[in-house]
């Protein structure tokens, strides 16, 4: 189980780098989802080590993943839609909220 | 079955750090994707390797399908971005720093308070769909509306956002 939630963390490190990084917004979602996948990697190992023989921990991470997978969907939208008005696609050039 | 699990584990995970560590340093989009796939199907391996089955259909369906599939339109679909070489942020040193901290101070909470806290997860009974599903509909029915009316939200939202305005030139479809 050590081992699972230290891959978590090592995951949840290496998407953190990457939003912490990246100057696309592309990239910064990839970011969002590697951290997203560490969390449910130490979920599940909890949820086993835990309690085995009860299905929370699994319907916490079917939430977790619904709502991240709605949210990526909402955010690449959004950046198609600054992609067009502004003529730019690095997050630290995009300083208005009024397009 | 013992050899077998931890060899299992330790192939899934430099298969799963190797990837996820090229989608944070590659400069080209299209491979970083391909990269993210073989990430997902690398998370989906490790929920199988903790019981928990009907997770890793859902993470390889919608996540390892879906997702890649929503980046991959994303990427084509804006002009300029596909193949091209895209500048790095230039404070790497204090991300490094900062991700590190996190990492060195988890591992050494892992390691320091749950020392001892169970063997190596071994093979136990896994959750059967049936007790997922179960538990799913009776006792998390609430949270499982509201999740589907938040997909409601986003299917809308992204709808709104990504059409045409009025006026604004239909591409020739008068």
């Amino acid at each position: 189980m050590n081992n699972f939630l230290v891959l978590g963390a090592l995951i949840f490190a290496i998407g953190a780098y990457g939003v912490l990084t990246r100057r696309n917004v592309v990239f910064i979602f990839m970011g969002l989802e590697i951290m997203f996948s560490g969390v449910g990697i130490t979920l599940a190992a909890f949820a086993q080590h835990i309690q085995p023989a009860s299905a929370l921990g699994q319907i916490f991470i079917l939430f977790i993943l619904t709502v991240a997978a709605a949210e990526t969907a909402l955010g690449l939208a959004i950046f198609l839609r600054l992609a067009k008005t502004h003529g730019t696609v690095q997050a630290d050039k995009i300083n208005e909220l009024k397009g | 079955m013992d050899v077998l699990y931890n060899l299992s584990f330790w192939l899934l995970a430099i298969i799963t750090v190797g990837s996820a560590l090229m989608v944070v340093t590659l400069k080209n989009l299209s491979r970083a994707v391909i990269f993210l796939v073989i990430f997902f199907l690398g998370v989906g391996g490790f929920y199988f390797l903790m019981q928990a089955k009907f997770l890793a259909l859902i993470q390889v369906v919608i996540y390892a399908g879906a997702v890649a599939v929503i980046f991959a339109f994303v990427i084509m679909l804006t002009p300029g971005l596909p193949g091209t070489k895209i500048r790095q942020s230039l404070n790497q040193g204090v991300a490094l720093i900062i991700t590190g901290l996190f990492l060195g101070s988890m591992s050494l909470l892992i390691y320091k308070q749950l020392a001892g806290a169970g063997k190596a997860a071994g093979i136990e009974k896994s959750l059967s769909l049936k007790d997922l599903g179960q538990v799913l509909f009776t006792d998390y029915l609430l949270p499982f509306e509201l999740v589907s009316f938040v997909l409601l939200v986003a299917l809308v939202g992204a709808v709104l956002l990504t059409a045409r305005e009025r006026g604004e030139g239909n591409g020739g479809l008068e």
